[in-house]
């Protein structure tokens, strides 16, 4: 589950606009050629580059999800 | 069942129920308000606007109901002007359609995003219109959203409901949602959302003759009671219910974030309403596939060998046909072309050398390049529809970075290899106004189908079979170009560009649509031959004045002249049937700038008399060729490759490099790639970074080319 990136605001909405906000569920898949990953958000594929998801605090989703 | 939508008199559709995700896909509910109403409500009532986000299917629709050849892509960022057509209505009624650029939401991030705000969300703040666009409300808009995804489209559909619009929602992807396990509830859909929803596929043209009764519908009402702005949520920090560990700079940006939770939470609620999941998603094998091209080794090599197969296929397909286009050119046609111009008298005469020699063989000779054209637009037609290029963004992200430029610039970057003028406009994808600066001029770097043409005749006459590797090589010379000049240009000129880390939607694959690939690869076929129409006939004219008048200071006595036709000479006669061009202002200005290649081995006239039409327009170079070099008489019969024009270029490469036609072949095609594309991409920058970063623009692809092509010969001659 994401917390809150620490980006600049328009950046957290564009982020939040794609799937990745706080309290959603993503799944990383796999590693992507340039250092990111792609990220499945509910049934999209998002690649992020590591510093971004380096800016967004996850933590194991809670068990009533 | 279907919905009644509160306040209005509805008609609706039956939705038959057969099961999980069969139900309610089958029908659509249409919202009618008075049809005799007062109230019109906003807008140009005849103009219908397609919104939604990237990649799910705005365009494809827009081409189905407007009979258009748009541009369409599986990748964000195929459409970033505004397309305009008309659509037949079912009641008879013509309407103009505009297709917008892709907008996750209303709250834009890049000008292409913008320019859909402007358009749907106009405010009097904004600038006045300026493109005949920006600024005129449409009458309707229609919501395009993947039903696979649904949570995602509805964001922008929340927005689009706060504002006093007529909205028509298409919900497209609806196979792809039954295929993921998702049964859609169009009827509960449109009660939540408070508009007509209409499921459409515009790949099997399913579902339009609803959407245009919606669209009248829709039309002929008032528009609907917009949704209230929402109150921003508490707590808006982090998952709900948590307070907000660093809160951002400004209570500004605060309520903002906290409008959007608002709006997430009533997305949210629409989706619960309306969908239910009802098997499993199923997108292993995808992933799978995803793991494969995204990763960082195999990425890379697949990426490589997708482009090698593209250029071999595109040269190795389409050479047999071209060389019986060739053939046919040399022998019955140029034939019955003279025939013709003798059967009025004019044969030996001007008419006859600006007719055979100049249009007929120009147009001619371009025209047996169209096979070559088909295949390398199919080729990538079938890499955008499929959904690669989005990957294949992803892989080259480290090399765009490297330059300074996000893993986004690639995209603009590709449509620059099909054509540099639509590839400037792409770079309004971009976010960063530096980062599009510099994507713009590293535009031209990137080898455009025109130049194909080129490529092909002087690989085929100097290397023979070799010559789908050293197309190859060219294109990836081009992108060694765009990160190197990339380098160049952020250590010199641009050292400010700011970061933009990687955030990119992978769409899904899906099966190329044998209808999309002709229509796309048609639609840009039919561009090319009405730019190198025009260009050529253009160019051609102006060569044969050129040819035909003296040079300053010349008396024209020792201009060559042939009683027997030009083809007996080895300068042929692009003027006439009767006069040699040596001598003619053509040759002067040519051979004026001959000297300055020869360090690169192609000092001669021919070679760079072409280079500055080429300066003008790539796809008229090869009919300025055919033109100067007069080669109809003996090309008659001859299916060489690359034919007699092949063999001409080979013997002056041979005679202007002293015995090295391939370092000399290498430095001019290498020049070719490098040197600006043509006119029309200089007024595309020109418009999109100014006059005066054109002009730089352009010096550092002069300079950059020039030096490319030395080294090339200098060093490929020592090699030899």
């Amino acid at each position: 589950m994401l917390g809150r990136p620490e980006v600049p605001a328009d950046r957290a909405l564009r982020l939040a606009q794609l799937g990745l906000r706080p309290g959603a569920t993503v799944v990383p898949l796999h590693r992507t050629a340039g250092g990111g990953r792609v990220v499945a958000v509910g049934d999209a594929r998002v690649a992020v580059a590591r510093v971004t998801l380096g800016s967004i605090p996850a933590s194991p989703p809670t068990d009533e999800r | 069942m279907a919905a009644v939508l509160p306040g209005r008199r509805t008609r609706t559709r039956t939705v038959v129920t057969r099961g999980c995700c069969r139900d309610a896909s089958t029908g659509a509910v249409r919202a009618e308000g008075s049809r005799t109403g007062a109230s019109r409500g906003p807008g140009d009532g005849r103009t219908v606007a397609l919104v939604g986000a990237p990649n799910v299917g705005k365009s494809t629709l827009f081409n189905a109901l407007t009979g258009a050849r748009r541009s369409v892509g599986n990748w964000p960022g195929t459409t970033v002007e505004v397309g305009r057509g008309s659509w037949r209505l079912p009641d008879g009624e013509r309407v103009t359609v505009l297709d917008l650029p892709g907008a996750v939401s209303l709250d834009p991030v890049s000008p292409d995003e913008e320019l859909t705000r402007d358009l749907v969300a106009p405010a009097v703040d904004r600038p006045a219109p300026s493109d005949g666009v920006r600024g005129r409300v449409p009458g309707a808009v229609v919501l395009v959203v993947d039903a696979a995804d649904l949570g995602r489209g509805l964001y922008l559909v929340r927005q689009v409901r706060e504002l006093p619009q007529r909205v028509v929602l298409a919900l497209s992807m609806m196979d792809v949602a039954r295929r993921r396990g998702r049964a859609v509830d169009v009827a509960a859909l449109s009660a939540a959302v408070g508009v007509p929803v209409v499921p459409v596929d515009p790949r099997r043209r399913d579902g339009l003759a609803r959407l245009g009764e919606a669209v009248t519908d829709a039309l002929d009402s008032a528009a609907p009671v917009p949704l209230p702005p929402p109150q921003p949520l508490p707590g808006t920090g982090g998952p709900a219910g948590e307070p907000v560990d660093e809160p951002v700079a400004v209570a500004e940006q605060i309520d903002e974030l906290g409008v959007a939770e608002a709006r997430f939470a009533w997305v949210a609620d629409v989706v619960a309403a309306s969908t239910r999941q009802c098997g499993e998603a199923g997108r292993g094998r995808a992933d799978r596939i995803d793991r494969l091209l995204t990763s960082p080794v195999i990425g890379p090599l697949v990426f490589l060998a997708v482009m090698w197969g593209v250029f071999q296929v595109t040269t190795r397909l389409a050479a047999p046909v071209q060389e019986w286009l060739s053939t046919a050119l040399a022998g019955p046609v140029d034939d019955g072309a003279r025939a013709a111009v003798g059967a009025f008298g004019l044969r030996g005469s001007l008419v006859e050398g600006l007719l055979v020699d100049g249009l007929v063989a120009g147009v001619g000779t371009v025209l047996t390049f169209v096979p070559v054209m088909a295949v390398m637009f199919l080729t990538l037609a079938v890499l955008e529809d499929s959904g690669y290029l989005a990957r294949a963004a992803v892989v080259t992200d480290r090399l765009m970075r490297s330059v300074g430029l996000p893993g986004r610039a690639f995209l603009p970057l590709v449509v620059g290899f099909g054509c540099n003028v639509p590839a400037v406009s792409a770079t309004r994808v971009l976010p960063d106004a530096r980062h599009r600066l510099l994507t713009t001029l590293l535009v031209p770097l990137t080898s455009c189908s025109a130049r194909l043409t080129v490529y092909v005749l002087v690989a085929t006459a100097v290397f023979g079979d070799a010559a789908g590797n050293v197309v190859f090589g060219l294109y990836v010379l081009s992108v060694l170009l765009v990160v190197g000049v990339g380098l160049l240009l952020r250590s010199t000129l641009l050292r400010v560009v700011g970061d933009e880390p990687l955030v990119i939607d992978l769409p899904r694959f899906q099966a190329p649509a044998p209808r999309i690939l002709l229509s796309v690869t048609w639609g840009r076929l039919a561009d090319f031959l009405r730019t190198a129409g025009g260009v050529i006939v253009l160019a051609v004219t102006a060569v044969w004045l050129l040819s035909a008048v003296p040079a300053p200071g010349s008396s024209g006595e020792d201009r060559t002249v042939t009683a027997g036709g030009a083809a007996a000479t080895s300068t042929g006669s692009p003027g006439s049937g009767s006069t040699g061009v040596e001598g003619s202002a053509y040759h002067a200005l040519a051979s004026a700038s001959a000297p300055v290649f020869e360090p690169a081995g192609f000092g001669d006239w021919h070679l760079t008399g072409t280079l500055l039409v080429g300066f003008v327009a790539k796809e008229a170079v090869v009919s300025s060729w055919a033109q100067t070099y007069s080669v109809q008489e003996e090309a008659a019969g001859q299916g060489a490759a690359g034919g007699a024009l092949g063999e001409r270029l080979r013997a002056d490469l041979d005679r202007s490099s002293g015995g090295h036609p391939v370092p000399a072949a290498l430095a001019f095609l290498a020049f070719f790639l490098a040197y600006t594309p043509c006119a029309a991409t200089l007024a595309a920058q020109r418009r999109e970074i100014g006059g005066r970063w054109t002009a730089v623009g352009v010096g550092v692809q002069l300079g950059v080319a020039w030096l490319l092509a030395v080294v090339v010969f200098q060093v490929g001659r020592l090699v030899a």
